[in-house]
């Protein structure tokens, strides 16, 4: 019963992608321990990834949350044996993970710079020419208020955000049907909207 | 705001949306006069809705850069700023350290991850790079970094314009754009040869200059930024692409990268050069979506694609110039396996000089010709209709898995030529004595032409086929016409031995003997023409056969005879099989039933060639989906044979076959399989147990197990039909890619996706690619895999492929056609999901029109064509008639013998749904109750909410 290896493996730091991915597999079949044993991972390599990007921040470098999670996920997870759905959980945990990390540098830079925070670009990927320049902060904070309101909307919001996962990747997440889903989204983004009306558009371009 | 007021607001907003647009603004005052506290939050809601959007959805922080005009990198400083893109940001600049004036462009990198390690490869791969010194390469001049860690390289500037727009600018000729694509080749075929891919060829990369000279940028430098590229990455690697349109299936999927892959790019950049769009339509797609559609999507031909919208006639000889050759070029190096890509992009481009020089292409051949040839030969028709109508009615029903099996491979084996041959079965006798002629014929002219060996009996019959010829053309020098008609005897001869080259050849000389001498209109002509045909049929030269058959009848209406003769119906005979196997059944049809007539005058009624016909006009009925009809006609058929051949025949089991699957199409289960089964036993009587028509036979009882949902052993049944097939010496891919799809239907209906897709995309391609994207059976394979996508959750490239194959259904079977009816209704299905009830609505209700003409009231497909229109109405707030459609549906599906994916549980949930939304919490919970608890699932399938129940 007892396998040494295995034990110091999930200990230690650096755990292989075949062991994170088998516990990527139970998790998503529902073994809330596996996620337990997961998160830490996820977090550090998240972590040290959007450090990564920080670090070169200075240097013209973008700080996408949707490639930090798909890279975490392809570092992390041996791709080859897991389902679609296992995919859209891990999504799903590393959405709230990288929104965490990202405001906590947007504040650090707002201090530093006693000025704005992190100014984002929302980019319907697909839909060129469909993007807004919102802050960073101002998209956490509305977040919070309809989190309030209604917490499945929030979280489809973030998943959508900061994951990048279509209509039916969150459906699969949270459970819902991809019709649920749209229609909460629907109404979560035209609430959204209202909400960055009074950020004045256009506040920067990048420049 | 508070939580019970937003949640109120929800269903305001909901019901707001319901309304057709025209009436929302009603809506609103409704609400402003009862609910005035909410009205404004409403409204606001409403002015900011947007309808569309279904890609995902991004945050990208937005940094200022740190590199701009004016700085200074390494020695180079920045004048302007010519373009970003997902690797960095490219400046103009000139050197500045006074050594000397030269213009360069610097690319200022911004890959993700550790730029440290991106330096360190750069350094190894730096030498490589800048090697790759060609004129139709922008080379890489130095690179490094700085002190504040950017890193950067440095290249050649070019002073161009993207490949495409230099195209469009110009209105290039094709001619022009293909010689133009050429360079790129070349300069990719340089690279190739050190050893360096590009791995991301698109316009973009490729500048032309005001001389008009093609120059790649970015080479190896991919590989550079994006290691995943090469170290295996799904998604990621499309989101840091610009775009994953120009990335092959493999690319995407994170397979190791090979020349392969720069060969597909160039494929999609060939593509867009002559289409002037795109060959998959990625738009709105996320990554994992746009791997999907490009590793199941089958891209439409050029000349397709421009068809599609040829209003002009410009774009219409467009489309013809594309037909044929280019066609097949660029298909070539679009496809998705690398394995059947172009090895190299030096045979891309040699086969485009080919094209262009007017000498034919080699990419046909081994796609095609050579291929049909090699694993078809005598049997590719017989191949063709066993595995195709099989699953063309297994797929018609969604499920009502219909039996099929065909027996012309049997029938192939035994005698090529007998098919045909029946049809001269009148001219029997004159045959016989035409045969002894030449026989004694041969003999003299064997023995003239090698008098020493003329005794010897080592000889094949090939040989003295081949030494007959001989003789015939020395002796017969000076008579032409006799020695057509030797040549032609001989090549009949080798015909019916199976010789289909050697049977090609003689008739191809003796018909230009006989054009030469004879002049068009005359009988010998026509009889050649006629034998030639067949030939070119049987070994699957569609176009050849087409030509032999219609020139034959031109000419049998030049002979000026005042009625027709044998050889005249053999040709329309001939032609009708080439319109069935092409998939056009309407000329298909009205040839055939001018044969019957014709027969009939010829032979009457009892004659084996008048049985062959209606057989075949019987099956015809079938793909049409007329199955009185078709019933009738197998019936006439069978009575003939019977009485023909007495009961235990081959020719007879085959025919009790093809009357079993019209029987089981319609459902009559019981005696579709005790045909079957007497088929069966008479099969193993005569042609014994190891026989590959068993594997048939055995596939066709494992469709009727499947049809009467018994999945298990139906699959079991399938696997073994599969491994009899494939123990067979000679299977060609598509009877064998058939009888995947039947399995793969099997996996299907027992929740079994991760089996059945594999299996279904191997069938779709092969479809594809041996038969074409235009024909029925291939959309058919293609609704399949879409249907089992679908329940696999991947939505969006069955929706794809769902609306292909309604386009492709309606063009090759008519708009009324049930299998039309199917794909409706599956892609309504998915806009129900979605939400867009505007658009499912329509769709079902199209669909539901079409099930009614076809089907018996109460017809498990109408039935489910009528649930979905019902969860429609409920969508719609329509509650009564929602009601009414869904009591029906429920009704008639649970009385059903045939299974659908769309079952009885489905419509109770969409009861439960129904009542709910109406404010009838009793009625719901009493559906809810008839809801049969899921049984303990095998797979996730069961319960996961990619099921397409419409609203759980």
């Amino acid at each position: 019963m007892s396998l040494p290896a295995r034990i110091e493996a999930d200990r230690g730091g650096d755990a292989s992608a075949a062991q994170l991915t088998r516990l990527l597999q139970a998790w998503s079949q529902g073994d809330d321990q596996a996620l337990e044993a997961l998160l830490p991972h996820v977090y550090s390599e998240l972590r040290q990834l959007a450090a990564g990007a920080l670090w070169a921040e200075r240097s013209d470098h973008t700080l996408q949350p949707t490639a930090l999670v798909h890279e975490a996920f392809l570092r992390l997870i041996d791709q080859r044996h897991v389902a679609w759905e296992s995919r859209s959980h891990f999504f799903g945990i590393a959405s709230r993970i990288i929104r965490r990390v990202l405001v906590d540098h947007a504040r650090a830079r707002g201090r530093a710079k006693r000025g704005r925070g992190l100014q984002v670009q929302l980019v319907e990927v697909g839909s060129p020419g469909r993007t807004e320049i919102v802050d960073l902060l101002a998209v956490d904070e509305a977040l919070g208020r309809l989190a309030d309101l209604d917490a499945r909307q929030a979280r489809i919001v973030e998943l959508r955000f900061f994951a990048g996962l279509t209509i039916a990747e969150t459906a699969e997440v949270i459970g819902r049907s991809p019709a649920t889903v749209k229609r909460e989204w629907t109404m979560a983004r035209a609430w959204l909207a209202g909400q960055f009306d009074d950020v004045p558009n256009g506040a920067g371009d990048g420049r | 705001m508070n939580r019970e007021r937003w949640r109120r607001l929800k269903t305001l907003f909901r019901r707001a949306l319901d309304q057709p647009a025209a009436g929302r603004s009603a809506f609103v005052a409704d609400v402003a006069e009862q609910e005035p506290e909410l009205a404004d939050h409403l409204e606001a809601l409403l002015d900011r809705h947007r309808d569309t959007d279904d890609g995902s959805i991004a945050i990208i922080p937005i940094d200022p850069p740190a590199a701009a005009p004016g700085r200074r990198i390494g020695p180079y400083r920045l004048l302007d700023e010519l373009g970003r893109g997902g690797m960095g940001t490219v400046y103009l600049a000139e050197r500045d350290d006074g050594a000397f004036a030269q213009r360069v462009a610097v690319k200022v990198l911004t890959a993700p991850g550790n730029p440290r390690s991106l330096i360190e490869r750069f350094a190894q791969e730096r030498q490589i790079l800048a090697d790759l010194s060609h004129p139709g390469i922008a080379s890489l001049l130095d690179g490094g970094t700085t002190e504040d860690g950017l890193a950067y390289l440095v290249v050649e500037a070019i002073d161009g314009v993207p490949i495409s727009r230099y195209c469009r600018q110009l209105q290039l000729t094709v001619e022009e754009r293909i010689r133009l694509f050429l360079q790129v080749c070349e300069a990719v075929c340089f690279a190739h040869a050190n050893l360096v891919i590009h791995r991301d060829l698109k316009p973009g990369n490729i500048l032309v200059t005001a001389d008009g000279r093609a120059k790649l940028l970015d080479f190896g430098i991919a590989k550079l930024t994006h290691p995943q590229l090469s170290a295996g990455v799904v998604t990621a690697a499309a989101e840091r692409l610009a775009t994953p349109r120009y990335a092959s299936p493999e690319q995407l999927r994170g397979d190791p990268v090979t020349t392969a892959t720069d060969v597909y790019s160039l494929g999609v950049v060939l593509f867009e050069l002559l289409v002037e769009r795109p060959p998959l339509d990625l738009d709105g797609c996320s990554p994992a979506e746009a791997e999907r559609v490009v590793s199941d999507v089958a891209p439409p031909l050029p000349s397709e694609a421009v068809g599609r919208d040829a209003t002009s006639s410009s774009r219409r000889r467009l489309a013809r110039r594309l037909a044929g050759d280019l066609d097949t070029i660029v298909a070539t190096a679009l496809a998705k396996q690398p394995s059947r890509r172009y090895p190299s992009v030096e045979s891309l481009a040699e086969d485009l000089r080919r094209y262009l020089d007017g000498r034919p292409v080699l990419a046909r051949r081994p796609t095609l010709a050579y291929r049909s040839s090699r694993f078809l030969r005598r049997h590719w028709k017989a191949a063709l209709a066993a595995a195709g109508a099989w699953i063309l009615l297994a797929a018609t029903a969604t499920t009502a898995l219909v039996q099929s099996q065909r027996a012309r491979a049997e029938r192939a084996d035994a005698d090529a030529a007998r098919v045909t041959a029946e049809v001269h079965a009148a001219e029997e006798a004159a045959e016989r004595r035409r045969a002894e002629r030449v026989t004694s014929l041969l003999a003299d002219l064997i023995e003239a032409a090698d008098p020493e060996r003329s005794r010897g009996d080592e000889l094949t019959v090939r040989e003295v086929i081949a030494r007959g010829a001989e003789g015939v053309r020395k002796e017969l020098a000076n008579d032409p016409r006799q020695r057509a008609a030797m040549l032609a005897a001989l090549g009949e001869a080798c015909e019916r031995l199976g010789a289909h080259d050697q049977a090609a050849q003689l008739l191809g000389e003796a018909l230009e003997l006989q054009l030469r001498h004879l002049g068009d209109g005359h009988r010998e002509v026509v009889r050649t023409l006629t034998r030639l045909g067949r030939v070119h049929y049987q070994t699957r030269r569609l176009t050849d056969a087409e030509q032999c058959f219609e020139r034959a009848l031109q000419s049998a209406e030049q002979t000026g005879l005042a009625t027709v003769d044998d050889d005249h119906v053999a040709a329309r005979y001939g032609l009708a099989l080439v319109r069935f196997t092409e998939g056009n059944y309407d000329e298909a049809e009205s040839l055939l039933r001018r044969v019957l007539t014709e027969q009939n005058q010829l032979y009457g009624e009892d004659h084996p060639a008048v049985a062959e016909t209606l057989n075949e006009l019987g099956e015809l009925r079938l793909e049409r989906a007329d199955y009185d009809e078709a019933e009738a006609l197998l019936r006439r058929a069978l009575a003939i044979r019977r009485r023909l051949f007495g009961d235990r025949h081959r020719e007879v089991a085959v025919n009790q076959i093809d009357l079993a699957r019209v029987l089981a199409a319609r459902a009559s289960l019981t005696e579709a399989e005790a045909l079957y089964r007497q088929a069966f036993e008479i099969q193993t009587e005569v042609l014994g147990p190891q026989h590959r028509q068993l594997a048939y036979t055995v596939n066709g009882l494992g469709g009727i197990l499947h049809q009467q949902g018994r999945f298990e052993a139906a699959a079991e049944r399938l696997r073994e039909a599969l491994e009899r097939l494939r123990a067979a010496p000679e299977i060609s891919p598509v009877e064998e890619a058939g009888m995947m799809n039947d399995l793969a239907l099997a996996y299907h209906s027992a929740n079994e996706f991760g089996r059945a897709i594999p299996l279904l995309r191997i069938a779709s391609e092969r479809f594809r690619e041996e038969l074409g994207a235009e024909h029925p059976w291939t959309a058919t394979v293609q609704h399949n895999l879409a249907r089992s996508l679908y329940r696999d959750g991947q939505v969006a490239a069955a929706e794809i492929l769902f609306r292909q194959a309604i386009e492709r259904r309606r063009k090759a079977l008519g708009a009324e056609h049930p299998q039309v009816a199917d794909s409706l209704a599956s892609l309504g299905q998915v806009m129900l999901d979605r939400g867009a009830i505007d658009e499912a609505q329509p769709l079902i209700e199209e669909s539901l029109v079409i099930r009614r003409t076809h089907f018996p009231a109460g017809h498990a497909l109408i039935a489910e064509a009528e649930s979905l229109l019902g969860a429609t109405m409920t969508a719609a707030a329509r509650y009564e008639e929602a009601e009414a459609l869904l009591l029906r549906a429920y009704a008639d599906l649970d009385g059903s013998v045939v299974r659908l994916d769309h079952g009885p549980e489905r419509v109770l949930r969409q009861l439960v749904e129904l009542y709910e939304r109406w404010g009838d919490a009793d009625q719901a919970e009493r559906y809810r109750q008839l809801i049969p608890s899921p049984v303990p699932p095998s797979k996730s399938a069961a319960t996961s909410p990619a099921q397409p129940s419409t609203r759980p």
